[in-house]
């Protein structure tokens, strides 16, 4: 019924959320239940994350990393997967509570995902344009027509000119692709971001540059992010605080001073030593011995005992619980229940 | 066939009078309403509608409609009827000088009249080669001349004696001015028949319409429209009959003939045919030409089980002694060599062939023909095998193919007397292509073509059938039965021995007594 | 995109020929002859020989493929042997027939196969998708002929909805016939869908379009189906295409005035005018109508587009 003149919409401010933390999430699991063995890809973390603020969350592929954030969007696919937690509250809501209805409100509007490979993230069959407007579609109710102009404002703000809002993803390089998918999951202003390995998929050159883009529209839009990355360069570039995750749990979390200066974890030393040493191009690298655990494996003690070099017999029994160093800084190690452990790094 | 016409007479007199009478239905006259139209299952498109321009069956009956021959044989009594032919007279003595007197005011579906320039301009037309085909053989060799002697008589000179050269002039007649004034396509198709050519429509339908002008009147056709429905699948057409939506049908599956024949809502019609199935032999291999060895098969097969076998119990051909057709001018019942395995068997060891093999040669429709035979020729002491051919290559092979026997089928022309026989077993003749040779058949054929009457000839070809019967140039089977199905308020269904003498055109639907 | 669709048009050239020949040289060296086919056996052979050379059979066999091509390229296609009618005129009077049936046809399997593809794909490993599977085996194996027989026992002889045989009765008419030629086609379309489908949703990108809160039917339809169409419009293209040659078992059941019996029936008569017509015909319809659906393609992925247009 064409007789109310449609009043032209805008697109919402971005989302504000009073709640100390935007996300509140405690003793998550999530397992995979196959035919062949059961899959424990997240063994029990904790994660709060402040307004405004950016969490960096480290790990080598295969710690859980990814399954983590899915299941803040609920995105785990259920049957194989079982997620289980005391709770996950985003922006104040439990999203296991949540119906799909609810979900499909909240993804994308209040909380969005960057994904890691920006080739195969776009839909190849529709133009960067159609891919950005549907978001607003979806969210704010717009009219193609309105969303497509929309669209396009959101393209030159990450840095594509509008003229090209026509085109489809195979006419663009990388750098430009992961652009879009950012204009995507920041359309509808969400105050929440989380970027799976933005950067892993692109050049170093292109890296700095979406990096910054990120920053920028992270200080513009004030989301919360967490970046997810194996990167520790990355870490220290944009990241407030970092957790530490290995084997599906959190070994350490801080601030960047904490874990970086001040670090604690025999795992966290060994991903820093792992480091090439740029100024001394003839010493060996460096590696942790051994590789990550088999996932289908339920350990008894601590999962990073075989590979540990501080080891002794009771991590090999007894599970380590969270230890608060400080207000900021945490850690999952039995050794430091002695109260002179040290690890090399700190020594240094 | 000719009974059941006459009781439809009878029974169609009996409602006339009874509706005549004033009944209480709310029948003002009594008068019987026809149907404009009457619907004809085939299954096949109409090549053409020119007579003379095609072999197909489908030319053959509906030209039957729209054209009109000089004599007709009739198939049911044997006799030979003149048609636009009125009477004909010999004026020679010895059979070469024929005079044909046409009837008056017959009109074309042009409009013009039956002049002997028509009958000259067909023959003469029809014994060109230019022009596809020609209806009889040998039509050149036999007359000299054709000679106009005024508007209605026609002179045949003959270049030797041909006591029935009569029945060779059932030939459809042309209107020469048609070929004078239109091109040769839109002439061909134009006859003096009761019905002229309709709407066609290729690949779904060929039409006929009736011709009010038709110089018998029209009395006996009540039908304006004749229209056949090309329907390829022969048991989409039963389904069709007995759903109604064809009026009538001549061309069935033989699988049908019970489901038919026990319909309640159809009328079943059936006779003997004009297709004799026979087993040939090779000639050309020495073995054959012994009287005996061809008797050993004869004896060998017994005809009752190929019937019950190949041909459904009786239901789409019965047995047959004799190479002539029941329908043929001049048939007698012959004696024929019977069913004696014993004497096969005996037969076959004096002449000390056991155990040789034989190759029966058979299309794809025989096969179960050729199984029966073979296994027969087993049972006597014969090492018989089957080899399926292509019918398309059977021309081919019938002359330069491996074989010793075939089973073979033929259409026989019923009106000629002599000339079915002849083609077959004269040397050279059209249809011996199996290397036949006989010095007696030849004095006999040619003893048979000098006599000098009609009367005389048939009575030599009674002997010649005898002969057949007793030498076996080959072994007849079977002769085909036709059927035909209508819906019950369609009448005048005249059943033809073959589709090629079908007659539809007497069809009429009942609407209403 | 004009220069692709003229490239593809010029292409058709040499196909013609190609074709044309090979149906020529093959009919003319088959066993048979259709001279003496058509004439019956009342003729002498002298008489077969002087036809066989008014109808110009004794030329060589270039010769008369030269002659018979020179009237092609002036749009005159011959005559047939037998009855002599007008090449052209017979095949574009039945064309329609076989069009509209071949449209209706596809219309069918695409309205069966897509949403049952769907289904079983989305359902994956359900009894549901069981159900669709073997329906489809089924499908495909029971025979176009006694399917079409079924149908006319049931529904137009025992249930009169339909007509008995023809093409007269509009739309009624159609609907058997497409139905039997649509199921075959429907089973193995249901079956690509599925795979296809099935190929799609495991694809990256679906992460990002659930994740801006798209509803999962959305999800589904909007952009993995969007993207599984592709080889489902290859196939359907494909299968049209087919049945615009005509399909002889379905026109014989049905009575359909179609090219498939026009085609097979001049190939079974010898008579090569018309046999080779309609070859040729057939051909440069079947290579328009895909060039047309490979058109299509281009709206339906724009990657194809860009091939097509050379960016």
């Amino acid at each position: 019924m064409e007789i109310f003149k449609r009043k032209k919409k805008t697109v919402q401010q971005p989302k504000a959320f009073e709640g100390e933390y935007v996300l509140d999430v405690e003793d998550l699991k999530i397992r995979y239940e196959t035919d062949d063995a059961v899959v424990y890809a997240v063994n029990g973390i904790d994660l709060k994350l402040k307004r405004k603020q950016t969490l960096g969350l480290v790990g080598e592929t295969g710690a859980g990393k990814t399954s983590t954030v899915l299941a803040l969007l609920k995105l785990i696919p259920t049957p194989p997967g079982v997620v289980e937690a005391k709770k996950i509250l985003v922006n104040g809501k439990d999203v296991m509570a949540l119906s799909d209805k609810q979900l499909q409100q909240i993804r994308g509007n209040e909380i969005a995902m960057v994904f890691q490979d920006p080739m195969t993230s776009l839909d190849p069959v529709y133009t960067v344009g159609e891919q950005i407007a549907e978001s607003y579609m979806i969210h704010d109710k717009l009219s193609k027509k309105e969303a497509l102009e929309e669209a396009k404002k959101m393209l030159e703000i990450v840095g594509i000119p509008a003229e090209r809002s026509g085109e489809f993803p195979y006419q663009f390089s990388g750098g430009m692709k992961q652009r879009v998918v950012i204009a995507i999951a920041l359309a509808c202003r969400p105050n929440i971001l989380i970027a799976d390995e933005p950067t892993t998929a692109l050049d170093v050159t292109i890296q700095l540059q979406v990096l910054e883009l990120m920053k920028q529209l992270n200080e513009k839009y004030q989301t919360s992010t967490i970046m997810i990355t194996h990167d520790l360069g990355i870490v220290a570039e944009t990241c407030d605080e970092v957790a530490v995750m290995y084997a599906g749990q959190i070994v350490e979390k801080g601030t960047l001073e904490d874990v970086f200066e001040n670090t604690k974890h025999p795992y966290t030393e060994g991903l820093f030593n792992s480091l090439p040493n740029m100024n001394d191009r003839n010493s060996k690298l460096n590696p942790i011995k051994g590789l990550i655990p088999d996932p289908t494996i339920v350990f008894t003690g601590c999962p990073f005992a075989e590979r540990c070099r501080y080891a002794k017999e009771k991590c090999f029994k007894q599970k380590p619980t969270v230890k608060h160093l400080s207000e900021s800084h945490q850690v999952k190690c039995l050794r430091y229940d002695e109260a002179d452990f040290k690890i090399e790094r700190s020594l240094k | 066939m000719k009974k059941f016409l006459l009781l439809l007479i009878c029974i169609a007199m009996t409602f006339t009078l009874v509706g005549c009478g004033n009944t209480n239905t709310g029948n003002e006259e009594g008068k019987t309403t026809y149907a404009e139209e009457v619907i004809v299952g085939y299954n096949n498109d109409l090549d053409t509608a020119d007579p003379y321009q095609s072999t197909s069956s489908q030319t053959h009956w509906y030209t039957n409609a729209t054209f009109r021959t000089l004599t007709k044989s009739n198939y049911d009594t044997g006799e030979l009827d003149p048609v636009l032919a009125i009477r004909w007279e010999e004026l020679s003595g010895n059979n070469t000088h024929w005079r044909v007197y046409l009837k008056e005011g017959v009109k074309f579906h042009d409009g013009t009249i039956l002049n002997a320039d028509d009958v000259v301009f067909t023959w003469n037309y029809a014994k060109d080669a230019a022009n596809v085909v020609k209806p009889i053989a040998s039509a050149d060799a036999m007359v000299k001349e054709v000679v106009k002697v005024d508007d209605l008589t026609v002179d045949f000179i003959l270049n030797y004696s041909i006591p029935d050269f009569m029945v060779y002039l059932e030939i459809k007649i042309y209107s020469k001015e048609a070929f004078d004034t239109m091109d040769k396509a839109e002439a061909g198709i134009i006859g003096c028949g009761p019905y002229k050519v309709g709407e066609l429509i290729s690949g779904v339908s060929y039409g006929l319409e009736r011709f009010d002008d038709y110089y018998e009147g029209i009395d006996e056709f009540p039908t304006k429209k004749i229209t056949v429905k090309v329907i390829p699948d022969l048991n989409i057409q039963v389904a069709a009959l007995q759903k109604g939506e064809i009026d009538y049908s001549f061309r069935l599956p033989s699988t049908s003939y019970y489901v038919l024949e026990s319909d309640p809502n159809l009328d079943f019609y059936t006779r003997d045919g004009v297709q004799s199935f026979y087993i040939g032999f090779n000639f050309r291999k020495e073995v054959w030409n012994d009287l005996n060895m061809r008797k050993v098969i004869a004896h060998a097969v017994n005809k009752d089980d190929v019937i019950a076998i190949h041909y459904e119990g009786g239901a789409t051909a019965t047995r047959s002694d004799n190479f002539c057709v029941p329908s043929g001018k001049g048939y007698v019942e012959v004696k024929a060599i019977g069913y004696d395995p014993e004497e096969a068997k005996r037969l076959l060891k004096e002449a000390g062939k056991e155990g040789m093999k034989v190759v029966i040669m058979v299309g794809k429709h025989n096969k179960a023909f050729a199984e029966t035979v073979q296994n027969a020729l087993n049972a006597v002491g014969f090492n018989a095998v089957i080899d399926e051919v292509d019918a398309t290559n059977w021309t081919t092979l019938k002359k330069t193919g491996d074989f010793d026997i075939f089973v073979g089928d033929y259409a026989s022309y019923t009106g000629a007397l002599l000339f079915n026989f002849d083609r077959f077993f004269t040397v050279g003749g059209p249809s011996n292509m199996y290397g036949f040779v006989s010095q007696e058949w030849e004095d006999l054929i040619a003893g048979a073509r000098q006599l000098n009457t009609y009367d005389e000839m048939v009575a030599e070809f009674a002997v010649l059938q005898q002969w057949v019967a007793d030498n076996i140039p080959l072994i007849p089977v079977a002769v085909s039965k036709s059927f035909a199905a209508a819906v019950k308020s369609v009448k005048g269904v005249k059943l033809a021995p073959s589709d090629n003498l079908q007659e539809i055109y007497y069809l009429y639907k009942i609407v209403k007594k | 995109m004009l220069k692709y669709i003229f490239k593809r048009i010029l292409i058709l050239i040499p196909l013609i020929f190609l074709v044309s020949f090979i149906v020529f040289a093959l009919m003319d060296n088959a066993p048979g002859d259709p001279v003496r086919t058509l004439v019956g056996e009342n003729m002498t052979e002298e008489q077969i020989e002087q036809k066989r050379e008014e109808l110009g059979f004794n030329d060589p066999l270039l010769v008369r493929y030269g002659r018979y091509m020179k009237g092609i390229f002036r749009g005159d296609f011959g005559k047939s042997i037998y009855g002599n009618k007008d090449v052209l005129k017979e095949y574009l009077f039945r064309l329609p027939y076989t069009v509209k049936l071949a449209l209706l046809s596809i219309f069918f399997t695409l309205i069966i196969s897509i949403p049952t593809g769907i289904i079983a794909a989305v359902k994956q490993n359900t009894w549901i998708d069981a159900i669709f599977s073997a329906g489809a085996i089924m499908g495909l194996s029971i025979p176009g002929f006694w399917l079409g027989l079924m149908l006319v026992l049931i529904f137009s002889v025992k249930l009169g909805w339909f007509p008995v045989y023809g093409a007269d009765e509009g739309l009624k008419s159609y609907i058997l016939p497409a139905i039997t030629l649509g199921v075959a086609n429907a089973s193995l379309l249901t079956r690509m869908t599925r795979s296809s489908l099935l190929d799609t949703i495991r694809q990256d990108y679906l992460k990002t379009v659930r994740a801006k809160g798209l509803s999962e039917r959305k999800t589904i339809l909007n952009h993995a189906f969007r993207n599984a169409l592709i080889p489902i419009a290859t196939i359907a293209g494909s299968q049209f295409s087919g049945l615009l040659s005509g399909s002889i078992i379905v026109e014989n059941v049905f009575s359909w005035p179609g090219i498939g019996t026009l085609t097979v029936t001049a190939i079974r008569t010898h008579d090569i005018t018309l046999a080779t017509g309609c070859a040729v015909l057939t051909t440069m319809f079947t290579a328009v109508t895909l060039l047309i659906v490979d058109v299509l393609y281009a709206f339906i992925d724009p990657r194809i587009k860009a091939q097509y247009t050379g960016k």
